[in-house]
């Protein structure tokens, strides 16, 4: 009895020891996509947007979400004004269809947006978002693709140019 | 003479993978790489886990790169095979000491008149990547792993004149000293898993007179997608079979 305990801890600090070593060096993997975001100074809008919006608890779940992240200066491309109003709680609706349309369910990596040229992904928003891939640039909708595959644990990251804007519902 | 040699060394190559058929180089998707040296957009540092057959166990490498970058070409008249191969190199940081080691390979430069190589640490590992340009880009073609290049010592320069179709055109190139034999790897990254899918198929490096290479593309891998700046062609990779350890 006393010999097969031991060999079950043994085993398992082996599988916990192996567990360990997948995920070293990596540096992001073993944080949610909310966390990695946090730790970047290039996201500080989108976090602000996504704590506004309600979403962290989300973003932080198991998922596997795809997000796409505008950097600061995709969001220094809208007009002015429109993060302060997008903020403010009577258009949290509006900033919640923006961010979710950021969203894609499920873990897709780089090499696998880049077999949907010329397709459409479809967004937690309930959107779809188009991928092209030309001249050695990928890019959903008008966004360039600048970083991609910032694996997080649950989820992946994609860094994008430009904030994506769903089509306003008529 | 020396050609005829050659002929048979191809030969030779070609019998040897029939006879020995697990490991067949009829699946290797590529003959010839051209390798060129690259400066990426945003260097990659990260770790994985790796095992060849000179780990006895996985062991973490600390990767750093691209550093190189890796075209299928065509070469002593053969056609560059299709889907074309891609890979990208990228620097082990933290190399296992290894013992100098003696093996046996026969590669499609060398062929049969010279078949012993002196191996010693490994220095970059290998990853398939695919070329980005326009629409969905070309599959990883079948058979090609990830690989270990092993640094070779004293090789002997083979001087040689090769055609080769390479990124620069039609030409001939001066092949010097093997330089790295690469040796295919498990790795895991995150939760990925890439297998050895033929342990005996290999590429002998061969060191080719430097040559101006610059252009900017843009690669996918492992690691996501990265803008590379070519700079110069250094070497030529070269399809071999491994046939022996002679140092166990």
């Amino acid at each position: 009895m006393k010999k097969a305990f031991l060999a079950l801890a043994a085993g398992i600090m082996v599988l916990a020891a192996g567990t360990q070593s997948a995920t070293a060096g990596c540096g992001t993997c073993d944080k949610t996509i909310v966390e990695n975001a946090v730790a970047s100074k290039d996201f500080a809008t989108l976090v602000a947007a996504v704590k506004a919006a309600g979403l962290v608890e989300t973003l932080s779940g198991d998922g596997p979400f795809t997000v796409f992240a505008p950097t600061e200066a995709a969001f220094a491309k809208l007009p002015k004004g429109t993060v302060a109003d997008l903020v403010k709680p009577e258009n949290k609706d509006k900033l919640v269809a923006i961010l979710t349309y950021h969203v894609v369910p499920g873990k897709v990596m780089a090499k696998d947006v880049v077999k949907l040229d010329g397709k459409k992904a479809k967004t937690a928003q309930g959107g779809s978002v188009g991928v092209k891939v030309k001249d050695g640039t990928v890019s959903i909708n008008k966004a360039k693709v600048v970083k991609a595959d910032i694996a997080c644990k649950n989820g992946v990251i994609h860094v994008i140019d430009t904030v994506l804007l769903p089509k306003s519902k008529k | 003479m020396n050609s005829c040699m050659r002929f048979f060394g191809v030969l030779a190559l070609m019998l040897a993978c029939v006879l020995n058929s697990s490991t067949s180089l009829g699946h290797s998707p590529v003959d010839f790489l051209e390798v060129i040296r690259v400066k990426p957009a945003q260097v990659i540092e990260h770790g994985v886990e790796t095992r060849s057959r000179y780990d006895s166990m996985k062991k973490e490498s600390s990767l750093e790169g691209p550093a190189y970058f890796s075209r299928g070409v065509g070469a002593m008249k053969r056609a560059v095979k299709s889907p074309r191969a891609y890979m990208n190199w990228f620097v082990i940081k933290n190399p296992t000491q290894l013992p100098k080691r003696q093996v046996d390979v026969l590669d499609m430069v060398r062929g049969g008149t010279s078949k012993q190589l002196q191996i010693g640490n490994a220095e970059f590992l290998i990853s398939p990547s695919q070329l980005l340009t326009s629409g969905a880009p070309d599959e990883i073609p079948d058979g090609l792993d990830i690989y270990k290049a092993y640094k070779i010592h004293d090789g002997k320069s083979v001087d040689l004149k090769l055609d080769i179709e390479s990124s620069l055109g039609s030409g001939k190139v001066s092949v010097g000293r093997p330089a790295y034999l690469c040796m295919p790897a498990e790795e895991w990254h995150h939760d990925e898993t890439f297998a050895v899918t033929h342990p005996n198929d290999c590429f002998v490096v061969y060191e080719i007179d430097e040559q101006s290479a610059v252009s900017t593309f843009n690669t996918i891998d492992q690691f996501g997608i990265n803008e590379l700046k070519g700079a110069s062609l250094r070497w030529i990779c070269v399809r071999a079979a491994f046939l022996r350890d002679k140092s166990k």
